[in-house]
């Protein structure tokens, strides 16, 4: 679960992470009165999902209150790499002495957190990683442990911080980690982490802040839930994750329900591979490891409620589901919603005879049987696209 | 993960529905389990097989040295740490849906007391006509000598479906699971598979995310003899967006499937697009 920007900062103030002052506006009036009240420079940032808002012009800044509103105007009726502007932080322009990229993940290969830190600030995580091999510096975290002091120490003087600087440096990454392990995060990055100088001292700020919180950890996470930004989402993703479904939603016409990820994966691989553009999936949905009667009709509706779908292709392997529970299931959304569209189903594994039987003696139309793998993908295609 | 049919095996959860539905598939299959856990439930039966309220109650009771851990998600990793504690070497973990701290803390934790951990988000292990040890459906394999490393739970069935269709029985089946962090990777897998002598041949199903498979084609190419197909699912996977599977994600440059499909092909693996096209090159 992404969080934005604004409510990274919130959250990382917890632990003792500053920023600068600023306050989230939905309107230009608004942005007006915050850069009045700041009564200086401000730099208006467009609170969305995308990457590299700064370069897609999702930052602006206003010298005065009155370009603040202008500015605010121009960002909220944008859209930033495709993510609509809903949110705009309005926040004082600092300027920095120095910049560093500091953040801290997880290691999936050796499996523990990893901070990883740059002099060069501006760049994705990934970017980081991957270009700034010679720049970049890693701390694997032991797990059961923690991030030591020493290993704060070692980075910071890899970055050159003066070590007069020493003692707030360890204060805000030991923060970060505090923060990465209380909030499940899989994510913390502050690019960039900025020396200025005020109240007569350098000090360090957090100019950017994001936090991603594990999916997997947000039932004890419930305050971080409840800040959850639905609509700031992909607009064309709808969260089944009550009930343990995943679904993703694409432009294509063959809507497809599986159990399994690497299945629903290999569908989609296959629709591509034997397809052409105008029979490619309309989605994505693995519908988990035990799907309920209501999970499959929840999943079945949604998919239908796609206005671009043409044929629904079910392929479900029955290891812990039960294929007679997947036909029912199939058979009671079809006598209440009785679609204009045909499915191809594809049932095999545990009780996948009595499944089929069950479908043949419904007398619902518009159902195509399928053998295997293979062949449910080229009956779907070729039932739209012969 | 040398495991015999005769290895005693307690079932982690057994009172809840997974836990009781697929502790009876394996009784039936013949799995060697002699007991259950689940706090709270001790004296308890389920399907003949004794309930304690803890893992070291039923070790000392009956010995056993594997567990299968059914229990949810938010109460899993505690009951991991207690298998641990508890003297268990094996464990493998069905569950779905622990948070990533968790498991590295356990993983890192296990691996300190000599623990092997399979999973966690993983089918388990299967070997046909011998040992089942998790929920790889038994009725659509057949004994013979491929081995199959996956990361997938239903893409694997699909691919032993095929395979004994095709009269290619299996040697050895490890799901090693679909989370981003896992306890036992491929490369330890195809190591087992490589000294086992029953393989000679082996098929490997990966997924976007992550580097596991091109580890395991660095290791295939510098450290193994028998042969290997492979099929890596989600080639048309958006950038970013987490496919079903945690650690189904491809995120900046890291974990495309082009990427591994390449590394494998560079270590003389035979990399396929469609799963049901394995069987023809296994020949």
């Amino acid at each position: 679960m992404k969080l934005h920007e604004y409510q990274s900062k919130l959250i990382l103030s917890q632990y003792g992470i500053s920023s600068p002052y600023g306050k989230v506006v939905t309107n230009p009036a608004d942005a007006r009165i915050v850069a009045q009240d700041i009564a200086a420079p401000v730099i208006l940032k467009a609170q969305t999902f995308a990457s590299s808002r700064s370069l897609a012009g999702g930052f602006l800044r206003a010298d005065t209150p009155d370009d603040a509103f202008t500015a605010a105007e121009q960002l909220l009726d944008s859209k930033v790499n495709g993510y609509a502007v809903h949110k705009v932080l309005v926040e004082e322009y600092v300027e920095s002495l120095s910049e560093v990229f500091v953040a801290i993940t997880t290691d999936r290969t050796v499996g523990k957190p990893v901070m990883v830190a740059s002099s060069q600030s501006g760049l994705e995580i990934h970017n980081v990683i991957s270009h700034s091999a010679d720049e970049a510096f890693y701390e694997i975290v032991e797990p059961l442990i923690g991030l030591r002091d020493y290993q704060i120490r070692r980075l910071a003087g890899n970055l050159y911080v003066e070590p007069a600087q020493w003692s707030q440096f360890e204060k805000f990454v030991s923060g970060l980690y505090r923060c990465y392990v209380a909030t499940d995060a899989t994510l913390v990055e502050i690019n960039p982490l900025a020396t200025v100088f005020r109240a007569n001292k350098n000090q360090l700020l957090a100019l950017d802040a994001k936090l991603y919180i594990d999916g997997n950890a947000l039932f004890r996470q419930p305050a971080l839930l409840a800040m959850r930004d639905f609509e700031g989402e992909r607009e064309d993703v709808v969260y089944l994750h009550d009930s343990g479904m995943i679904y993703h939603r694409f432009d294509g016409q063959i809507g497809c329900m599986v159990n399994g990820a690497g299945l629903a994966m290999a569908i989609m691989d296959l629709i591509y591979e034997k397809g052409n553009k105008n029979c490619v999936p309309a989605n994505f949905l693995d519908i988990g490891g035990s799907a309920e009667l209501q999970s499959i009709y929840d999943g079945l509706k949604t998919i239908i409620s796609n206005p671009n779908v043409k044929v629904v292709l079910v392929n479900i392997f029955g290891g812990v589901i039960r294929c007679d529970d997947v036909a029912k299931g199939i058979i009671r959304f079809l006598q209440e919603h009785p679609p204009d569209l045909p499915f191809v189903i594809r049932l095999q594994g545990t009780n996948a005879e009595i499944a089929h039987e069950l479908l043949a003696q419904s007398g619902l139309s518009g159902i195509v049987h399928a053998f295997s793998l293979t062949d449910a993908v080229q009956k779907a295609i070729k039932l739209i696209c012969s | 993960m040398i495991v015999s049919f005769s290895d005693p095996v307690l079932i982690q959860g057994i009172t809840g529905r997974e836990g009781r539905f697929h502790s009876y598939q394996m009784l039936e299959y013949g799995t060697n389990i002699v007991a259950g856990v689940t706090p709270g439930k001790g004296g308890e039966w389920v399907s003949g097989i004794p309930v304690f309220d803890a893992v070291s109650a039923a070790v000392s009771a009956t010995g056993a040295t594997i567990s299968i851990v059914f229990v949810p998600a938010s109460q899993a990793v505690d009951a991991i740490y207690e298998a641990v504690d508890s003297g268990i070497r094996l464990i493998i973990v069905i569950t779905e849906g622990i948070p990533i701290l968790d498991t590295m803390r356990i993983i890192d934790y296990a691996r300190g007391k000599h623990c092997r951990i399979i999973g966690p988000n993983c089918p388990g292990i299967l070997v046909p006509g011998s040992v089942k040890l998790g929920i790889i459906p038994d009725s659509i394999s057949r004994p013979g000598s491929v081995g199959v490393v996956s990361r997938s739970g239903t893409l694997t069935y699909e691919l032993i479906n095929v395979l004994s269709q095709s009269g290619l029985g299996q040697s050895t089946c490890i799901g090693i699971g679909g989370d981003p962090v896992i306890g036992t990777t491929m490369v330890e897998v195809l190591d087992f598979l490589e000294a086992d002598p029953v393989t000679d041949r082996i098929v490997l199903l990966g997924e976007i995310g992550g580097r596991g498979e091109i580890d395991a084609a660095q290791y295939i190419a510098t450290s193994m003899t028998k042969p290997v197909v492979a099929f890596i699912a989600g080639k048309y996977a958006p950038t970013g967006l987490q496919m079903g599977h945690a650690g189904a994600i491809v995120e900046g440059d890291e974990g495309s499937a082009e990427a591994k499909i390449t590394s494998l092909q560079r270590a003389g693996v035979r990399v396929v697009n469609n799963p049901e096209d394995i069987p023809s090159l296994l020949r």
